[in-house]
């Protein structure tokens, strides 16, 4: 017992499973969410509740009834939609109609009192809701002849001169596909609550995290090898074989556990925001993802066959890593050797062709048996010596076999493996690695030490490359649109816009003028736009500046302005959350190691440590916010005018009231994504001071995730409160700026300020505390 | 050259660490013996301002170190108690960033590192990190980055802590050779270390200084009615005499 109570008693491995827990819950539900932002929490469940509603509603109906129904629905959504953008004339229902409607529905009508921005996104996310309903009606409506379009295309192939070799692995693949899907014909499909289920089963993360957990308690079992107790052990009654069986029970337990824990959790929630209890009793194939499986199967027994080979599958990938890795004796390579078999193994089964020669090795592959999902989603056929195989039959079959190996090969190696004296490669071949390392590394100044510990030592560059492709999901842009009504003077600003050039506008209208021919629309919107030229006359004249004719702020309020505040809230979090993940190790790296009293004792060591670190903040701060803000600034530069970036902020209607309206928009933007660097880097240091007070590189993390991140990201998603614990407004800045601009008030930019004078503090009390006489950093 | 301590007191809030505590080093290796919380680390922190005194002063070459900074570190060489290293450094990168720390560089630098890991035996497993290295090798790799850049003031917290006894002989003669002409602070648990090589012991007790003398003085000053044993004494029997322990 005394391993059990070991192995499940690790306050830090106890901390590592609820974390995977914590992270599977919330990415599922960030992943059912159609946006994520302000308001995705209330969309979210009322989305979810509208199509539990909907569902139940079709109970007992025909399809031609369903189809009726969701027509309607999807029209009235609609014409909603139209009317909370403003373009009531687009509307399909009168708006008289569409309040009574509302009224009646209890979901719509308890949200009447949030603002027009929270009603649309509720409203879009219905219409997707009734769209996914609608796509699964065809698919219902169309499976008969789905099943009788295959075999025909199957009949049809096998008789064209290029398949009709009987020989042939082809032509008997599409034999044995005509022959499956014949045994689904007549098959019960029916209409129902998919969409619990088949956000379930698609939600890749949670197969990953589950061999997360996998590969965490198969590396508890190489615990005493790291401790170097595994001679200790190894000499124990118990350490041999005993401790073998007992650590394979201990890994199936976890298995089934992490199943019931990761997958039955996620099926619960899934099931209890979307509905889907009474549906289990359904042929499986009612939902589209399992449109190719042919067996017959209900929904219910489906889940729980799925359940029962995810934790064979996980217990048989936990008995070869641990195979793999009590093989290696020397217990420093055991991560690496470990990420590099699991990148071997995902290159093989992500990009290994299907028709390959060296299938088996994409098949019989750890995450086929993680993926399992796949094995019931895609119909596939392996070439085994020219006869297909099915893909889910070999996997099952082979499955109790490699369990039974590696269960073996397990309890052997713990029994007869010897602590010393193994011969390995592997120590020889680091060793050549670190030599041709140390080559490079001996030319490294100070600065590219504490550049290459970040990046390396810390892992930062893994950071790094997870922010980058994070940073892509990004969104910018808030659509924010003013019609003019006027299409005509549209068309003569857009053509007028730039400097404004008297001689030229002037001739320019004459001939409008002329052409127009006495179309009275026409000449209206001239005069439209000769007025708006001589009020900007006028405006610049006042302003000293130089008039411009400028298309509206729509570009700029829809990536800066009140549209898109959620927006800038969220990625002004994610940029503090990224800086923290950068930052969060530099000194705690240091007081990890215990090398602070050393360090501190060295010529460079205090003032030129400090100031590399520094540097390496600012080149993290760089990079974190080219990812978010640079990206921010090409999605904007695909939709705003060039020209307008250079005219003079009186020019535009709106920043009127601007206290320095000589200032171009331009200028104006710089400024933004300055403020936005500066207030960055002032995060940066706030997470290197709290490293500086972190004991290790762990508590650094969770603590700068909890000060810092933690509170950006919710109040980026709209608990308030928190707007005054956290530096998003500040970072976010536009906010600060674009109320100045607009009203000519400073009070916006109060957040900027505050923040940064405690960004200052915190630079300043990471450097005395670095650098300061005997200021007792501990060691 | 002169490193002079005067009066320097530190308290822990009511544990008073070292007490008024003042001495003279001239070049030549000073032995410090005392049991556990004497004060020989606390003493070895001020020295290398890690910690803040309460008072007193330390003085090099006429000047208060901490008016000097850089200029003192700079001649400073310190191998701390603690096993603090970067495991995930090779023993050559470790000394060579250790080495760039204190100034040194190009040929320079390269030569040095080769140097202090041939004297320091750790050539052969240069390109080995230093996570995997035993407890005596981790104390080899300190003591390699504390000889680099010829530091005129050398403090070596526990030196031969782990080391085998070849070792420690070899690492022994190497730090008598080290004393010509520089200030060595040897404090340390391994009484024979300091026999064979001190020039003068320092014996402290709770924070205060006991006696300062060359091995033999302090050896002659046992009392022949003190005496336990009926052979020669030694210096285990100055430590077990004046210290009490």
């Amino acid at each position: 017992m005394g391993e059990w109570k070991r192995v499940f008693t690790d306050p830090r491995r106890i901390g590592a499973v609820v974390l995977i827990l914590l992270l599977s819950a919330a990415f599922f539900l960030v992943g059912k969410m159609d946006f994520f932002g302000r308001g995705s929490i209330t969309s979210l469940t009322d989305g979810e509740a509208y199509y539990s509603h909907l569902t139940e509603r079709f109970r007992g109906k025909d399809l031609d009834e369903i189809g009726t129904i969701l027509n309607d629905e999807a029209e009235l959504l609609n014409s909603y939609h139209m009317q909370l953008m403003g373009v009531e004339d687009l509307m399909t229902f009168p708006p008289e109609e569409v309040a009574a409607w509302i009224a009646e529905d209890p979901l719509l009508s308890s949200v009447s009192d949030l603002d027009d921005e929270l009603k649309l996104n509720i409203v879009r996310t219905l219409e997707n809701r009734v769209a996914e309903l609608t796509e699964e009606l065809e698919y219902i409506q169309g499976y008969d002849a789905y099943i009788e379009g295959v075999q025909e295309q199957a009949r049809l192939q096998s008789q064209t001169a290029l398949f009709k070799d009987e020989n042939t692995f082809v032509h008997r693949n599409l034999v044995k596909t005509a022959e499956e899907f014949a045994t689904m014909r007549g098959i019960q499909v029916e209409f129902g609550a998919n969409r619990g289920i088949q956000q379930w089963v698609e939600f890749e993360l949670a197969d990953y995290l589950y061999l997360l957990l996998i590969i965490l308690f198969v590396f508890s079992f190489l615990q005493e090898r790291k401790a170097g107790l595994w001679g200790i052990i190894r000499d124990t009654r118990g350490g041999r074989w005993r401790m073998g069986v007992h650590r394979a029970a201990i890994l199936a337990v976890v298995s089934v556990g992490g199943v019931a824990l990761i997958f039955g959790s996620n099926l619960l929630i899934s099931l209890s925001l979307s509905g889907g209890w009474e549906d289990m009793g359904r042929s499986v194939q009612s939902l589209e993802i399992f449109r190719t499986l042919t067996y017959h199967i209900t929904v219910g027994e489906w889940i729980a066959q799925y359940l029962l080979l995810k934790a064979a599958s996980g217990f048989m990938v936990g008995l070869f890593l641990w195979c793999l890795l009590g093989s290696i004796s020397s217990v420093q390579f055991s991560l690496s050797v470990l990420c590099v078999t699991l990148a071997a193994e995902y290159a093989l089964f992500a990009f290994l062709p299907v028709q390959s020669i060296l299938n088996p090795l994409k098949y019989f592959n750890i995450f086929s048996y993680i993926r399992t999902s796949k094995l019931y989603t895609e119909y596939l056929n392996i070439d085994l010596f020219g006869y297909p195989f099915g893909s889910r039959r070999l996997a099952l079959i082979w499955l109790p076999i490699f369990a039974g190996c590696f269960l073996t090969w397990a309890i052997l190696l713990q029994h007869f493996r010897r602590p010393e004296g193994n011969r390995s490669l592997l120590p020889f071949l680091a060793n050549m690695w670190n030599k041709f390392l140390d080559f490079f590394r001996r030319h490294f100044t100070i600065g590219g030490w504490e550049l290459y510990k970040t990046l390396f030592y810390q892992k930062v560059l893994i950071i790094l490359l997870v922010i980058l492709v994070a940073s892509g999901s990004l969104n910018f842009i808030r659509y924010s649109r003013t019609l003019s009504n006027d299409s005509w003077y549209d068309a003569y600003m857009t053509d007028l816009q730039g400097p404004l050039d008297d001689e030229y506008t002037d001739a320019y209208l004459t001939l409008a003028r002329s052409k127009a021919e006495e179309n009275p629309e026409l000449l209206s919107a001239i005069d439209r736009v000769e007025a708006r030229v001589e009020t900007l006359r006028d405006r610049a004249e006042q302003g000293g500046y130089q008039p411009w004719i400028v298309s509206s702020t729509d570009p700029y309020d829809s990536i800066m302005g009140d549209p898109s505040q959620d927006l800038q809230h969220l990625n002004a979090a994610f940029s503090m959350v990224f800086i923290a993940l950068c930052c969060a190790a530099m000194w705690a790296y240091e007081q990890q190691s215990g090398v602070v009293y050393m360090l501190r004792s060295l010529k460079g060591g205090r003032g030129g440590v400090l100031r590399r670190k520094l540097l390496c903040a600012l080149v993290m701060t760089a990079l974190v916010w080219a990812a978010v803000y640079v990206r921010e600034f090409q999605a904007f530069a695909k939709f705003f005018h060039p020209t307008d970036i250079a005219s003079p902020l009186g020019n535009f209607d709106k920043f009127q009231r601007a206290p320095f309206p000589g200032m171009t928009m331009g200028q104006l933007m710089a400024v933004v994504y300055t403020a936005r660097f500066v207030m960055l880097f002032l995060v940066a240091m706030m997470v290197m001071f709290i490293s500086e007070h972190s004991p290790t590189v762990e508590a650094s993390y969770i603590l700068n995730l909890v000060i810092l991140g933690l509170p950006a990201i919710l109040y980026a998603l709209g608990i308030e409160f928190l707007g005054y614990l956290s530096p998003v407004e500040a970072v976010s800045a536009a906010e600060g700026f674009w109320t100045l601009a607009t009203s000519g008030q400073y009070k916006g930019l109060i957040p900027l300020a505050v923040w940064a004078v405690v960004g200052i503090a915190a630079l300043i009390l990471n450097c005395r505390k670095w650098v300061k006489t005997g200021s007792g950093v501990r060691a | 050259m002169e490193l002079e301590l005067k009066n320097l007191t530190k308290t822990y809030g009511k544990l008073t660490a070292l007490n008024n505590f003042s001495a003279v080093f001239t070049p030549g290796i000073y032995g410090i013996l005392g049991a556990n919380g004497a004060g020989k680390s606390t003493m070895m922190n001020l020295i290398t301002d890690n910690i803040k005194r309460d008072s007193g002063s330390i003085i090099f070459d006429g000047e208060e170190i901490l008016q000097m900074g850089d200029r003192f570190r700079s001649v400073l060489g310190y191998m701390p108690q603690q096993q603090g290293i970067y495991e995930h450094m090779t023993a050559e990168s470790f000394v060579t960033y250790i080495g760039r720390l204190k100034g040194l560089r190009g040929k320079a630098l390269s030569s040095e590192v080769n140097s202090v890991l041939e004297l320091t035996n750790l050539d052969n497993v240069r390109h080995k990190k230093v996570g995997g290295f035993s407890g005596g090798m981790k104390q080899r790799v300190l003591l390699a980055q504390a000889l680099l850049g010829d530091p005129k003031v050398l403090i070596l917290d526990e030196p031969t802590a782990g080391l085998d006894p070849r070792e420690r002989v070899r690492i022994r003669n190497f730090i008598k050779e080290l004393a010509k002409n520089r200030i060595v602070l040897l404090a340390t648990h391994i009484v024979s270390d300091i026999e064979s090589i001190a020039d003068e012991v320092l014996l402290m007790k709770k924070g205060q200084l006991l006696r300062m003398d060359p091995p033999a003085e302090l050896i002659a000053a046992i009392p022949d009615t003190w005496t336990p044993v009926a052979f020669r004494l030694n210096l285990e029997d100055v430590y077990l005499y004046f210290l009490g322990e």
